[in-house]
């Protein structure tokens, strides 16, 4: 068993993959990326960009699709891991307060301490399912060669102006349904998000994605970090009365 | 040593042999299957269609309140007496669901059946104290029930956790007891004076005036604060309904609490309120309005009055040759009197021959012929304009408007500025009376 340590931030790291971990790339080039990886990798970013245009994952199909989706990513990375001979374990400080919550809503859910059981039970299986995505975020993106970084920036930088294109054609056409077809209460939606918020959380984390791929592209990444850090401080600051807009668990936010 | 356990570490575990591989594949994969199953039942449990297979996923759990509660769901058309029995089950399974309470309260009342609709409603009241909708449920439930004072404590609290309901409320109370006994039982003393003057335009949108005027008399003899937004309406109808001496009443109200700001000098027999332009005008009740200003600017606060601060100054920015009813106010006046309006004026570069006047009509009726002032053209220094008139048998008020008429001789079109100062309008007659 080893452990190498790779970078202070996985995502200035991952911009920059080739100057922090030389010999993680060398092992990369010598050795190609199972199928099942980048499979699942395929799997993983068509939910995370299709979540958002499924009405933000608040209807039934969507999450239950974002969960099954989650489940066979899951079989895909473990059977590449074996096809791989050994398995590679990310491990990232957020799984402490993520493990934590989860731990406390079972503990909650087995000692029958919640008002409503059954909506705790749910509540839970949609976290686990989240967990699931970062989870194999963490670690088909981390374990992804230069073409797969190079390829990432620009989807989400595609995406993300794309959809905000879309919102604002939609919102100046004066459409009053989403895709000009689904009726929505209130009447407030922004793009394919019921609740404007949602859209606002997304861009907020799309934003500073693009941003370090913009300015990572001429090796300024540090100003870019501050740059994405000043937008995220500012953008989650005004953000903070109004709820999360994370594309998988909206649903708990919106029922 | 903090900062070195924030870092993202790797951790490599050899896999090759299928005394590790396999535990491992089955592990990862025994919670794959597990997760994607319950993501399955719960997404099916919420959101499936038909009753057959609900009635399937009960043979495997029949004490999932979900499945009971979705099963109540979809029987709510096809079978009320199911769908209700089906809620109760789910409330009976989880106690502490409002959503499933809830929607036994619809169910029961849908199947009339009362008792029930009220025992879920009062459920739901002890579950959330703070949810308006719920207090609404109850007050009608003990209002069907005739239990009054539970009913009108209910709708009390309504109104103080949400004053939007208050139409709702005001429906369903006015349908027992009568518009005094509402204010004096549920407005008078909990709830905030912006309802309690939204009751008085919601008595006068149904029609009974006199109601209005009456409650409108305590809300104003309250110490109570109210924005003029909120009274403008009920004065706007009472004006067009041609009930001038109430909205004066009304008017002197909201001069006397200070809602809306009276002229700094009394100026006594003067009917025209902001008479010098000394303040921003309310484009309400008894306050100057603005008419349509298309190639025109208005500014209320000019310099150089003739008397005072400020003046009005017209200026025709792009030559054109409309009729314009530039600013107007409504007057009350006394029938059968005469009056005299008199104004100071100047003007620079008017174009037109047909410039600027003042005019009065009757605002409701013509009870009298219009009146209309000499016009001002060209070039002039502040100089008095006036006019007087005669008021009809009918005449309550007056409509003071500064006017322009299109112009019918070379140069038709109107360019240039005008301003307007110190209007007053005095009964000449009235004080022989007095």
């Amino acid at each position: 068993m080893t452990s190498v340590r790779i970078a202070p931030n996985l995502a200035v790291a991952s911009v920059e993959s080739i100057d922090v971990a030389p010999r993680r790339q060398s092992e990369l080039a010598a050795e190609p990326d199972p199928l099942a990886f980048s499979v699942a990798r395929v799997l993983l970013v068509a939910a995370l960009i299709g979540a958002p245009l499924a009405f933000g994952g608040v209807i039934t199909g969507a999450w239950v699709a974002l969960g099954i989706v989650a489940s066979l990513s899951l079989i895909l990375w473990a059977t590449g891991s074996v096809w791989q001979g050994r398995l590679e374990f990310v491990w990232s400080p957020l799984y402490i307060p993520l493990a934590t919550f989860l731990l406390l809503g079972l503990a909650q859910y087995w000692g029958r301490l919640p008002l409503d059981r059954f909506e705790t039970r749910q509540a839970l299986v949609l976290l686990g399912a989240d967990l699931s995505f970062f989870f194999l975020a963490v670690h088909l993106l981390a374990s992804a060669d230069s073409r797969t970084w190079r390829l990432f920036g620009p989807t989400v930088l595609l995406f993300a102006g794309s959809l905000g294109l879309f919102a604002i054609l939609q919102i100046v056409s004066g459409t009053a349904q989403i895709y000009g077809m689904v009726d929505t209460p209130g009447d407030v939606h922004f793009g394919p998000y019921v609740n404007p918020d949602h859209f606002a959380g997304l861009m907020e984390m799309l934003i500073p994605v693009a941003i370090l791929y913009i300015v990572g592209r001429h090796r300024r990444s540090s100003v870019a970090a501050l740059v994405s850090l000043a937008v995220i401080a500012t953008v989650a600051l005004d953000r903070a009365a109004c709820g999360d807009g994370h594309c998988g668990c909206p649903a708990r936010v919106e029922r | 040593m903090i900062l070195r356990q924030l870092d993202v570490a790797r951790i490599e575990v050899s896999l090759r042999g299928r005394s590790r591989s396999l535990p491992f594949l089955l592990a990862v994969g025994a919670v794959s299957l597990f997760l994607a199953a319950q993501v399955w039942v719960v997404g099916i449990a919420s959101s499936f269609e038909r009753p057959s297979t609900g009635r399937l996923l009960l043979a495997l759990d029949s004490n999932d309140p979900q499945l009971q509660h979705r099963l109540g769901q979809v029987y709510k058309d096809i079978d009320p007496a199911e769908s209700v029995r089906c809620l109760r089950r789910a409330t009976e399974l989880s106690r502490y669901s409002r959503l499933y309470w809830s929607d036994l309260a619809s169910a029961c009342q849908l199947v009339g059946d009362t008792q029930c609709a009220d025992q879920a409603t009062e459920h739901l009241l002890k579950l959330c104290p703070m949810v308006p909708y719920y207090h609404q449920l109850a007050a009608e439930s003990y209002l069907r029930k005739n239990r009054l004072d539970e009913s009108l404590a209910q709708f009390r609290r309504l109104l103080v956790l949400d004053p939007t309901y208050a139409t709702d409320a005001w429906a369903a109370l006015g349908s027992v007891f009568d518009p005094d006994l509402i204010f004096q039982k549920v407005l008078a003393t909990s709830v905030d004076s912006g309802v309690q003057v939204g009751y008085v335009d919601f008595l006068s949108a149904e029609g009974d005036n006199d109601a209005a005027y009456r409650i409108w008399g305590f809300v104003a003899a309250n110490p109570g604060r109210f924005s003029l937004s909120s009274v403008q309406p009920y004065l706007e109808r009472l004006i067009s309904l041609g009930r001038i001496e109430e909205a004066a009443h009304v008017w002197q109200d909201l001069q006397r609490l200070a809602i809306v700001k009276g002229p700094d000098v009394e100026e006594k027999d003067n009917l025209v309120f902001n008479g010098d332009f000394e303040q921003a005008p309310l484009s309400a009740g008894f306050d100057w309005r603005t008419g349509p200003t298309n190639y025109l600017a208005l500014d209320f606060a000019a310099p150089g009055a003739y008397h005072g601060a400020h003046c009005l100054r017209v200026d025709f920015t792009v030559g054109s040759n409309n009729e314009y009813e530039l600013v107007n106010q409504i007057v009350p006046v006394h029938s059968n009197r005469t009056y005299s309006l008199k104004a100071y004026v100047r003007s620079q570069d008017i174009t037109s021959t047909s410039g600027p006047c003042l005019r009065v009509s009757d605002a409701q009726q013509r009870g009298f012929e219009d009146a209309i002032s000499e016009t001002t053209v060209g070039t002039t220094e502040w100089h008095p304009v006036s006019l007087s008139f005669s008021t009809g048998p009918e005449t309550e008020s007056v409509r003071l408007s500064l006017w322009r008429p299109r112009g019918r001789i070379f140069p038709m079109e109107i360019t240039g500025s005008f301003w307007l100062d110190a209007v007053t309008l005095e009964c000449k007659d009235c004080a022989v009376e007095k």
